[in-house]
């Protein structure tokens, strides 16, 4: 979402379309000359208020996603971990009972199995939760990054006003000359009568 | 101004709604209209052309900020129903510790009653405490019978000053009882749907199919989550060991003696807990208690079978336990991803209001401006009239 500069610079075409024809006294290149430095300066904050908002939108997203990949690896290391205990308890009980119905061999692979799932499940719960941590620290990341982005808009809005308030003034100026000007025309024009 | 002297007439740029016009009005003493005036100058045109497309960009801008602020409105509506998310599923979770009806209704009641017990029932105390010391005394006093009475007695006195045994038998009751109201709420449930489902002739109903899953919670709360609950056990379990190793005077009994006084140094030093984790030693004390139980009964028959099922009675609680462990880590992560879910989507919905919201900041700031060039273009044309007017009666002055 972003506002299209065409919608604020038409009136200042107008005057700038309007100066070469009208006007031809310093004072008032003077005022077409500030209107032109508000208005490029309007425009290319415009433009850069339309890339940071582009890239705030971006960090935002990417922040959001390293948040739900956070989650995901949350689930997928307390998954590895309880499915291999599960697995381990019940290759434990199974041990057990083989045990008591004189299956050495039988016992000491389903102890040997359950140790093993142990070591897979804390294999995966330890790689998920690097994940995770690095999903975390880039959410932190994007999160400053889209902080930073915020500062830099309100920047931008104050460089904007500043531009419109110098706009305003050029206007005001050019008025004044104008109104100058009609006002010694009309009495050269009473003055020749 | 020297009205239309040297001017060349300019083509102001035309929005798309300024659509051709045909010029009507052409008294200069009144505003130059958005339509235009044939008979106007170069610069009022353009001033009339000016005021329409203000008109329409500020009609055009209205519009945009209406779009915005319904976008908004949907917005603040999916953070509220994302909030109520979060809420019943934080409440869903209290409930769910919380237990069933009647177990809420009565909880304090019970809780207050199993103190009373664990207070003034000596007999239940003496139950559960005395087997634990005693083996202590019969395992430093084998050798002397004098020395050993003089202990137990000692350790009799002892008893009711014992503040752990008192908060171990009141989870113990506490925890039982509650269970044991979840237990008959679920069976008033069940009969009540196996009545109703007998002249149906249809499944179980819901109700039952809740109760079943709220007596699960409880005795998952109540039973394997008491501490009180497997404390009193374990010492039950001792006391029975220590009657029946007294009893045989045989080697399993010397074993079961010194189970049972690892359990009671672990009661005091904890060391089970740090060999083996918070959640697994419950189990490890149980599977213990039962070696010891199963050592002191095989102290009286056959050494190896007896052997044998105290092996496979440890192996199946500790393997049980194990996956119990295993079942509530996954259950433990499910919950917490579905936390982190429900704060990103909340954290989404709130960027996307961010946005909306500068959005109308904007389009806000630019019909304000908007507004003021409107207002400064009809100043100007009407200062153009004046000007022209004025001319016009200084021409004729002096004509």
């Amino acid at each position: 979402m972003f506002i299209d500069s065409n919608h604020t610079s038409a009136t200042v075409s107008y005057y700038q379309d309007a100066k070469n024809a009208l006007m031809g006294d310093y004072a008032t290149q003077i005022a077409a000359m500030m209107i032109d430095h508000a208005k490029q300066s309007r425009e290319q904050n415009q433009e850069l208020r339309r890339g940071e908002e582009a890239h705030l939108r971006l960090v935002q997203r990417e922040h959001i996603e390293a948040l739900r990949t956070e989650a995901d690896m949350i689930q997928a290391a307390a998954n590895a971990q309880g499915n291999a205990m599960i697995a381990s308890g019940f290759f434990t009980v199974g041990a057990s009972v083989t045990t008591y119905f004189d299956s050495p061999n039988a016992a000491g692979i389903m102890n040997g199995s359950g140790k093993a799932a142990e070591g897979m499940g804390m294999l995966g719960k330890g790689e998920n939760d690097r994940k995770a941590g690095l999903a975390r620290a880039e959410a932190t990341e994007y999160e400053h990054q889209s902080q930073e982005a915020l500062r830099r808009l309100e920047d931008l809005d104050g460089d904007d006003e500043s531009a419109k308030d110098l706009q305003r003034k050029a206007f005001e100026h050019l008025r004044v000359v104008q109104q100058i000007k009609a006002d010694t025309d009309r009495a050269l024009t009473s003055w020749r009568g | 101004m020297t009205s239309s002297q040297n001017v060349q007439p300019i083509t102001p740029y035309a929005p798309p709604s300024a659509v051709e016009t045909t010029p009507e009005s052409a008294s200069p003493l009144l505003p130059p209209t958005a339509e235009g005036d044939g008979s106007l100058d170069a610069l009022s045109q353009m001033l009339s052309l000016l005021t329409a497309q203000n008109s329409e960009s500020l009609r055009l801008n209205l519009d945009e900020i209406k779009t915005a602020r319904v976008r908004l409105e949907d917005l603040q509506r999916q953070l509220a129903e994302q909030l109520k998310r979060a809420l019943d599923a934080a409440r869903k979770a209290q409930k769910r510790n919380k237990g069933g009806w009647l177990r809420r209704t009565f909880g304090k009641v019970v809780d207050e009653v199993a103190k009373v017990f664990a207070k003034h029932v000596e007999v239940v105390k003496d139950i559960v405490v005395l087997p634990a010391d005693m083996t202590v005394s019969f395992a430093k006093n084998l050798g002397n019978r004098e020395a050993l009475m003089e202990s137990l007695r000692r350790d009799l006195g002892e008893l009711s000053k014992s503040s752990d045994t008192e908060k171990a038998v009141a989870g113990f009751v506490s925890g039982t009882t509650k269970f044991v109201t979840d237990l008959m709420a679920f069976d008033v449930a069940l009969l009540a749907a196996l009545a109703e489902n007998a002249v149906k002739g249809e499944p179980l109903a819901d109700a039952v199919k809740e109760r079943g899953v709220a007596l699960w919670e409880s005795f998952k709360t109540n039973i394997m989550e008491n501490p009180g609950f497997w404390a009193v056990t374990q010492r039950l379990a001792q006391g029975l060991a220590v009657a029946a190793a007294i009893i045989s005077g045989g080697t399993l009994g010397v074993v079961a003696v010194a189970l049972i006084v690892l359990l009671e140094a672990d009661n005091r030093y904890g060391f089970i807990e740090s060999a083996v984790g918070e959640k697994a030693a419950p189990w490890v004390r149980l599977g213990i208690s039962v070696a010891a139980t199963a050592c002191s009964v095989a102290a009286c028959g056959d050494l190896t079978s007896a052997l044998s099922l105290a092996q496979m009675a440890v192996g199946v609680t500790n393997g049980v336990g194990t996956a119990y462990h295993g079942y509530r880590l996954r259950e433990e992560g499910s919950r917490q991803a579905e936390e982190l879910n429900r704060q990103t989507d909340v954290q989404e919905t709130l960027y996307h209001m961010q946005e909306v919201q500068r959005l109308i900041e904007a389009l806000i700031e630019l019909y304000e401006e908007k507004g003021e060039h409107q207002t400064q273009t009809i100043e100007a044309a009407v200062r153009l009239v004046q000007t022209q007017s004025d001319t016009q009666a200084a021409l004729v002055f002096q004509g």
